[in-house]
């Protein structure tokens, strides 16, 4: 009688347990995709938009063909590269609730260069330093709570004859 | 009386020029070749101080400038650094070190280099000093040309000297005849384009080439090796090497009596402004 | 084995600033091989997570146009001495890297 019991008891517990785990699955499931609808694709790699070879694809597989351009989203970088190889580009967001920071490099041959989730505690700024296939202009947008927004400055680069 | 107080008034002159001819530094005529240089760049370029030609083609571009602090504000090369500290750190066989080797353990001193060595009758480089010091203690000396081993030892043990001002002496016959044949190759045409390292460098200083600004001669040797675009390491000889291929010259050897010669007319060019190791260059 | 992810922390105030040097070749794949035929195969630093005191503070995605021993600068508010601040990679190779620093 014993065994007989417990067994019992035992697929209950896992039935219950099932169920338990499972809208537990469907709740956590629902917040990550609402988490994921506000701040598009954080913590997830975005492949389209780093696979796109357009800068206009790129965008929009990014979601932000709809930015607005603002003078509250500040790119600086050099008007002349005269290495390509190595440019040193900093952005910063005057823009409440910024959540991400988009760099794209128009010229590219894969023109979305890197995005950065802004999480709290982090400022909204970051530096980084690209690689730049040729002169073309340098757009940085900015993901927050109300909408999207963009700076984008040119860049020449010189292919240079004597530096070797 | 009138005499003697007259005689007193130009004496310190009489002693002054006596001892310059005395001295007859053989720094004489560098100092000349030198003097000239720094005062027909300065008529061209009024203004610019002159510590700032250490910056070469830099020193015309302030965009360009401060995308060259912001690369070394933290340098992409620093791991090559580390790399020949490592390698200047590390004892041979028998236990000794380069600081063992060295005049003042290597600090302050690469700005004395090339230096002539009137004993053993040899212009010596600071890549020879430390080639001289491995071979003095059972060690192989490295290849001239080997990034990887005096390209790196070279990046970590000038900076050891950061700061120091150029002070290249030309202090005997022999010594002025080593830099005279650095001024000369200086100023010869070669290759098949047939430059010389003062059409482009005093004549065209300033002025874009090949889409780049030409970097002055003065204050060139103050900051090598350098770093191009922030990963390739190009020490004196081999930036020398890379500007004969590009005119079209068959270079000479790095670690060569031609190189080394140059290198010696080319560094008293420099005498006075600060050094700086391992930098960032496009 | 990488060579080591170096970092630099100054503090003002609160805020840290954070300095970061991660040696790595970032290969685009389009580089020719120096020797022999073809291209020197794709190699980048693909994810790089910050954090201050084990919350992730920055998340960011590269590409591979991001240069070679990649730089990054980023801002840490609500810091103090004593904090700790890591950073970590992971490329396309599946290889990663970790350094955590304290803030002085």
């Amino acid at each position: 009688m014993g065994s007989d019991q417990h067994a019992g008891h035992d697929v209950v517990r896992r039935r219950v347990l099932g169920a338990l785990a499972r809208t537990a699955g469907l709740i956590a499931a629902a917040a990550t995709g609402l988490l994921q609808t506000a701040r598009a694709w954080a913590g997830e790699r975005n492949v389209p938009a780093f696979d796109a070879k357009v800068l206009d694809e790129a965008l929009a597989a990014a979601g932000v063909t709809d930015a607005i351009e603002s003078p509250d989203v500040v790119l600086r970088a050099p008007d002349i590269a005269e290495n390509s190889a190595i440019v040193h580009i900093e952005i910063e967001s005057k823009l409440l609730g910024t959540r991400s920071i988009l760099l794209f490099a128009e010229k590219n041959p894969q023109p979305f260069v890197a995005q950065f989730d802004i999480l709290p505690g982090m400022d909204p700024f970051v530096a980084v330093r690209i690689k730049m296939a040729e002169s073309a202009h340098l757009r940085a947008v900015v993901l927050t709570d109300t909408g999207r927004f963009f700076a984008r400055r040119e860049t020449t680069v010189t292919l240079g004859g004597c530096a070797g | 009386m009138i005499v003697s107080s007259a005689l007193r008034r130009i004496l310190p002159t009489l002693v002054t020029v006596a001892a310059m001819l005395v001295a007859a530094p053989t720094n004489a005529a560098p100092e000349d070749d030198r003097g000239a240089m720094v005062r027909m760049f300065q008529s061209r370029f009024p203004g610019v101080p002159l510590d700032d030609y250490v910056y070469g083609g830099l020193m015309f571009n302030a965009a360009a400038r401060r995308h060259y602090e912001d690369i070394m504000a933290f340098p992409p090369f620093e791991p090559d650094l580390d790399r020949g500290k490592a390698l200047w750190e590390t004892p041979f066989r028998n236990g000794r070190t380069y600081a063992d080797c060295l005049p003042d353990g290597g600090r302050m001193i690469a700005g004395r280099y090339p230096t002539y060595d009137a004993q053993a009758k040899r212009l010596v480089t600071f890549e020879m000093l430390l080639n001289d010091c491995r071979s003095n203690n059972g060690e192989a000396a490295y290849r001239f040309d080997d990034r990887d081993t005096i390209g790196v030892l070279t990046a970590y043990a000038r900076s050891l000297s950061d700061g120091m001002r150029m002070d290249i002496r030309v202090d005997s016959p022999e010594a002025l005849a080593r830099y005279e044949s650095g001024k000369a190759l200086f100023h010869r045409r070669i290759g098949q384009m047939n430059f010389s390292c003062a059409n482009c460098h005093v004549t065209n200083a300033g002025k874009i080439m090949r889409m780049e600004t030409v970097s002055p001669a003065l204050g060139q040797a103050t900051h090598f090796p350098v770093f191009r675009g922030g990963d390739s390491l190009y020490t004196l000889h081999a930036r020398y090497t890379r500007c004969m291929q590009q005119v079209r010259a068959q270079p000479f050897a790095m670690g060569s009596d031609a190189f080394n010669d140059l290198e010696y007319f080319h560094s008293y060019l420099s005498n006075g402004l600060p050094l700086k190791a391992s930098v960032y260059r496009r | 084995m990488p060579d080591p992810i170096k970092m630099r922390i100054t503090l003002d105030g609160d805020v840290a600033t954070v300095k970061v040097l991660m040696p790595h070749p970032m290969e685009t794949g389009l580089r020719k091989n120096p020797v022999g035929e073809g291209f020197v195969p794709i190699h980048y630093i693909h994810h790089v997570v910050a954090t201050h005191n084990d919350r992730p503070v920055l998340d960011a995605q590269w590409s591979r146009s991001v240069s070679k021993n990649p730089f990054l600068e980023f801002r840490v508010r609500g810091a103090k001495s004593g904090d700790r601040i890591a950073v970590s990679w992971e490329d396309t190779h599946g290889e990663s890297n970790r350094l955590e620093a304290r803030v002085k």
